[in-house]
């Protein structure tokens, strides 16, 4: 009985579900599992100097070391302990701030309508980099200010989304009917307005996740974002930059974004593939 | 239906492969093998860090390079980076008291627009470095007087460190300026300078020397050329342009030069030097005047345990020396014991230091500190001289584990420490390169009496620790202020001890210097004032 | 239609505003003090050299003071002077606005081309082992880190093969050709010098691939979709059944139809232009605004830092503005602003 159910769920979900996806998701999966428990099992400690300074990939430091003798394998590894998380939290942040900010802003209307409008324009101004490079300058390295600015950046590309799915779900027969009836205004927003809205937010979420690993890691490259000894992934290759003819230092943390990018894109697409069959096969 | 597409789409596919590999091939055909390039053109890698062109505005260690091929200073050292030899001076004589240099101007020379060199621009040069108060005014600071009534003798008074005139007036920041060129751009030399000068622009373009070479073309983070002056008086070089490349990085500069694409490449460090196969490459290592040290500061705000002559002195004693030159400059280097490098006066002869974990315990535990303590260590993240910080620190954090103090690391970049020192700052790690040779920049640096610069940075930037203040080197410094070079001599010796014995600045090593150039360049050698000095080099 | 361009053109001068401000206020809310990126330790202690130096840049006057300097002075077109390289930015900025435009012009070139060509490569072989692959090439290169990328390529044919020439924009002897318009290719084929021309073009290949492959995703996901819409549309299988020439359908509709969104995705395509130029110039040694972003930032030269981000939000807006209008009216039938 419990086979057929299970099967009857996967048929459900079986335009979701694709290669793409599963492959995406097992990647994310591995990360994650990765990042909660590298601790456990990690062949060295990441932040010593364990063994002779730049040495090439061999069976004792599968990826080498680095120019400090410090195991590349076990940095690479922890690295996700700092750019998943991180990510997650940046994006869910904006997601939550651009959102909520982006909603009232649809249905109130004039007043707080163009004030956070003009927030979201004067945000979107500023190319994303140059603005995440300038915030963080200013508030200095280290990957707390890093988030802040990432978090900076994204908001109102979420308040924007937001913004315009409420104009166009307020018109929709049972908002209108809440309205009628004197519903208060936050019960209108997280019950009627909010709940309806999540598709595009969460197909823009899936692929920013992927996206804010790749700033974390631009920041971290140029040097305003992950101090060392850090071993966050983006810091390594400008490490490995400085001496990239030893060329296995940059290539773990290198893959290691790839990888989760491509994982995070591949669920995006299957899931806008998924909600809005149009633009897919 | 679907062949004639799919021919579109083969045609557009085999087009464009055609087309790349044309591309690629045609200019692997046309490309110049990095051929060596003509025999009186020099190309230099280096990291540039260029502050300004501007000779009386310019600090840093390309500038020094740069502006010293530029601009010629009344006299200059020799090949042996002590004797004063006549530059622009043909002669001078010194005073019975020694506060008065006059300076007999050479008749022959000329600036690079043809006008010869006379005692006003001499004036105009050092009025201007004094007044405008830059960086690189500290080494014009003794002297109070300028007297150009004579066009072809200038008589310069000093008020202080007598010993050391000759000295500084051949660092680069010294070289002589054509006043009526600079005046007519905008440079003024009176004591309105900050304020009323103008002229840096115009100096970022146009270099107004005696010297061989002459300014062709500055671009920021890119390259810098010199060609050479045609009228220039003395003995033409071989080298007629010299093209300095910005190349960041030692691996990169170790590139270039094994593939014959530069002459010298100037910062390459031991492990990269290693790593060149090159038949072609020439690496010399010699010793240098350069040296790395880490400093306590007693006056920081964030100390979880005071940092008394006792404890700096079992943090002292627990440094493993030799160990660290191994483990950062695989043994190219030497230990130095103390600020003063070994040739210079009052630095020969000194007590090395030797690690001594025994008495660092018994310190310790007599300043009340049996089990150690916690110490933070904000430092530059950077490569100085081929040592890695970062290195040097991990060892002194597994040197001083030993005896319990537990170093937390806390790397910054430079530009972040240089914001930071408002006295957070327990511990950390920096670099002196001398720019000319004498050593009063060393007891003007780093004495612990109020007025210096590490007194100012050790006290936690009040300038005012009782504690701290050392009043026998006061006295030296008292003293060292009127002497001449032979008695100053004895009086450096007593200021590098007494510098030993406060354990506040601790050297940690004296790098060899690594000369890397291409074999058919000649005439290469390490000068303290210009690092190499291109006009002595030819190319076979 | 017309009031909506008016509108957005009006809002760029105040848009522009607030730009300047944020970063004024970001630029002098730091904990450091600015004064410590223009002077070297041995001077920060004395007191002379400071007060000398502070008088010098300005830095003497209270806050709301050097905000309206600041101000009128920008207004004037003047940008300030950079900490680190003691130039006028607005100098410095246009001394390396050839490099970057020269290398996102190629980039955009290639990466357009590229990218329609393997969208639509995709969209006829729908589904086919042809379309998985051209689409998992295009989300290969979005994907990757454009630093790494570069780094790694860099690597293999510059270090390695041999074949491609190092980081710079040409061989260290080789003298810049006499300026026309900055831009080295453009410039030495003016001068008619053809081995500058082809050394210049050498050293662009690497980093406009790595510029171009990241721009590829989203280029060729467009123009795929595009294609499908368009190639499942009754005309088309009218046309077709009508016996239409293959070739004259395609390029006819489908490519007319799957331009403009494409060019307007191209539009969009600015802001990682941007974002390549400043992590690809950074590992390239490219000498343009991008790494002049990058050398500022972590001198922390805030001078520099404003002036660029000023000139990138300008150019951003006044291409965002582009874009929206041109794609308005391409469809009308979109709403246009609120």
């Amino acid at each position: 009985m419990r086979f057929l159910r299970i099967r009857s769920l996967l048929k459900k979900y079986d335009h979701l579900l694709t290669i793409p996806v599963i492959i995406g998701a097992l990647i994310i999966l591995f990360w994650v599992i990765t990042a909660l428990s590298i601790d456990l099992w990690q062949p060295y400690d990441p932040l010593e100097m364990v063994s002779r300074r730049l040495q090439p990939p061999s069976t004792k430091h599968l990826l080498g070391t680095d120019a400090l003798g410090r195991d590349v394998f076990s940095r690479t590894l922890h690295g996700a302990r700092h750019s998943i998380p991180i990510a997650m939290m940046v994006v869910i942040s904006a997601v939550t701030i651009g959102s909520l900010l982006g909603a009232v802003a649809g249905y109130s209307g004039k007043w707080i309508d163009g004030f956070v409008m003009r927030l979201v324009d004067v945000t979107l101004a500023f190319p994303p980099i140059l603005l995440a490079m300038a915030v963080a300058a200013a508030l200095g390295p280290g990957l707390r200010n890093a988030s802040i600015a990432m978090v900076v950046v994204w908001w109102p590309v979420y308040a924007r989304l937001m913004r315009a799915q409420t104009l166009e779900v307020r018109e929709r027969d049972h908002v209108e009917a809440a309205i009628a009836s004197g519903v208060s205004r936050t019960r209108l927003l997280f019950v009627h307005i909010l709940p309806v809205c999540w598709t595009p937010v969460l197909i823009n979420a899936t692929m920013d996740f992927g996206q804010a690993v790749l700033l974390l890691a631009s920041l971290s490259f140029i040097g305003l974002g992950a101090t060392p000894p850090t071993p966050e992934w983006g810091a390594m290759i400008s490490e490995g930059a400085k001496f990239f003819y030893y060329w296995w230092i940059a290539l773990g943390p290198g893959v290691s974004i790839l990888l989760v990018v491509l994982g995070f894109n591949f669920i995006g697409d299957g899931l806008r593939d998924y909600f809005d069959p149009r633009t897919s096969d | 239906m679907k062949s004639l597409t799919h021919n579109h789409f083969q045609k557009t596919a085999f087009i464009i492969v055609v087309t790349l590999v044309f591309a690629t091939v045609s200019s692997g055909i046309f490309s110049r093998q990095a051929e060596a390039a003509k025999k009186d053109v020099l190309v230099v890698a280096r990291a540039m860090d260029i502050n300004s062109l501007d000779p009386h505005i310019a600090f840093c260690d390309t500038c020094k390079v740069v502006i010293g091929m530029m601009y010629e200073t009344l006299i200059k050292l020799g090949a042996d980076n002590k004797t004063i030899l006549p530059q622009l001076a043909r002669n001078w004589e010194v005073s019975g008291d020694g506060m008065t240099y006059t300076f007999y101007l050479d008749e022959y020379a000329v600036f690079s627009d043809g006008s010869p060199v006379e005692s006003k621009d001499v004036k105009f040069t050092i009025e201007r470095w004094q007044n405008l108060k830059q960086d690189s005014s500290m080494y014009a600071k003794s002297i109070s007087k300028v007297d150009a009534s004579d066009p072809r003798k200038v008589v310069i008074t000093v008020s202080s460190w007598p010993s050391e005139l000759l000295g500084q007036l051949a660092v680069p920041y010294a070289g002589i300026i054509n006043s009526d060129v600079a005046r007519a751009n905008g440079a003024v030399s009176t004591a309105d300078a900050p304020k009323k000068d103008k002229a840096e622009a115009w100096f970022m373009k146009n270099s107004v020397g005696s010297s061989p070479y002459v300014l062709e073309s500055y671009r920021p983070d890119e390259e810098i050329r010199l060609k050479q002056n045609p009228k220039y008086w003395g003995k033409k070089p071989a080298i007629k342009r010299i093209i300095i490349k910005h190349v960041p990085e030692p691996v990169s500069q170790a590139q270039m030069l094994e593939s014959g694409q530069v002459d010298i490449a100037m910062q390459i460090d031991a492990d990269t030097a290693k790593t060149i196969r090159n038949k072609n490459v020439v690496i010399k290592s010699q010793p240098s005047y350069y040296f790395n040290y880490v400093a306590l500061v007693p006056g920081a705000t964030n100390l979880e345990v005071p940092l008394t002559p006792k404890v700096r002195e079992a943090i002292a004693l627990a440094i493993d020396h030799e160990g660290m030159l191994d483990v950062t400059l695989g043994g190219a280097g030497r230990v130095q014991p103390s600020v003063i490098p070994v040739e210079f006066p009052g630095g020969g002869g000194l007590p090395m230091p030797k690690q001594n974990l025994v008495k660092a315990r018994k310190l310790l535990a007599e300043a009340g500190h049996p089990n150690g303590f916690g110490l933070l260590a904000v430092y530059p993240d950077m490569t100085s001289f081929g040592v890695s910080f970062s290195v040097v620190m991990q060892k002194v954090q597994q040197d001083l584990r030993k005896i319990g103090i537990k170093v937390k690391l806390e790397p910054v970049t430079m530009a972040v420490l240089r914001s930071r020192t408002g006295g957070t700052i327990p511990m950390t790690i920096l670099m002196w390169a001398a720019d000319y040779m004498g050593s009063a920049q060393y007891v003007q640096y780093f004495a612990m009496v109020p007025g210096t610069t590490w007194y100012y940075l050790a006290s936690g930037t009040t300038n005012d620790m009782k504690e701290l203040t050392n009043h026998r080197e006061a006295a030296l410094m008292e003293k060292l202020q009127k002497a001449s070079a032979e008695e100053a001599e004895k009086l450096y010796h007593e200021f590098a001890k007494e510098m030993i014995n406060e354990h506040v600045i601790i050297p940690i090593g004296n790098p060899n210097l690594l000369l890397t150039y291409r074999k058919n360049v000649l005439g290469m050698r390490y000068d303290i004032i210009t690092e190499i000095p291109f006009d002595e080099i030819s190319k076979r | 239609m017309l009031r909506y361009i008016i509108r957005r053109l009006l809002a760029i001068p105040l848009l522009v505003f607030g730009v300047v401000t944020i970063c004024f206020f970001l630029a002098h809310n730091i904990k450091g003090d600015p004064l410590s990126s223009l002077l070297s330790f041995r001077q920060l202690g004395n007191p002379e050299i400071v007060a000398a130096t502070k008088a010098r840049w300005g830095l003497d006057k209270s806050l709301p003071e050097q905000y309206f300097i600041y101000i009128k002075n920008l207004l004037a077109g003047d940008f300030g002077t950079s900490f680190r390289t003691r130039r006028p930015v607005l100098e410095d900025i246009a001394d390396r606005l050839p490099a970057t435009l020269e290398l996102a012009i190629v980039s955009l070139v290639i990466g357009s081309l590229a990218g329609i060509f393997l969208g639509m490569l995709a969209a006829y072989y729908r589904n086919q082992l042809i379309d998985d692959g051209a689409r998992l090439f295009a989300l290969i290169g979005s994907s990757m880190p454009v630093f790494w990328s570069g780094l790694i390529l860099l690597f293999i044919f510059s270090v390695k093969l041999q074949i491609l020439p190092g980081p710079g924009r040409l061989d260290p002897v080789t003298d810049i050709p006499p300026y026309v318009t900055g831009m080295f290719t453009i410039d030495s084929l003016l001068a008619g010098d053809i081995d500058k021309f082809l050394d210049a073009v050498r050293h662009m290949i690497l980093p406009a691939f790595v510029m171009a492959w990241s721009m590829m995703g989203i280029i060729s996901r467009i123009v795929r979709a595009s294609m499908l819409d368009v190639l499942n549309q009754e005309y088309i299988l009218t046309a077709r059944s009508k016996g239409a020439r293959e070739l004259r359908v395609i390029m006819n509709h489908a490519l007319r139809n799957v331009m403009i969104p494409t060019l307007t995705i191209i539009g969009f395509s600015f802001a990682y232009l941007i974002t390549g130029a400043v992590l690809v110039e950074t590992i390239f040694s490219w000498p343009g605004v991008g790494y002049y972003a990058v050398s500022s930032t972590r001198a922390l030269d805030f001078p520099a830092i404003i002036g660029v981000t000023i000139i990138g939000a300008t150019a951003f807006l006044v291409t965002n503005l582009v874009t929206d209008i041109s794609y308005a009216f391409a469809n009308p039938k979109i709403r246009l602003g609120r």
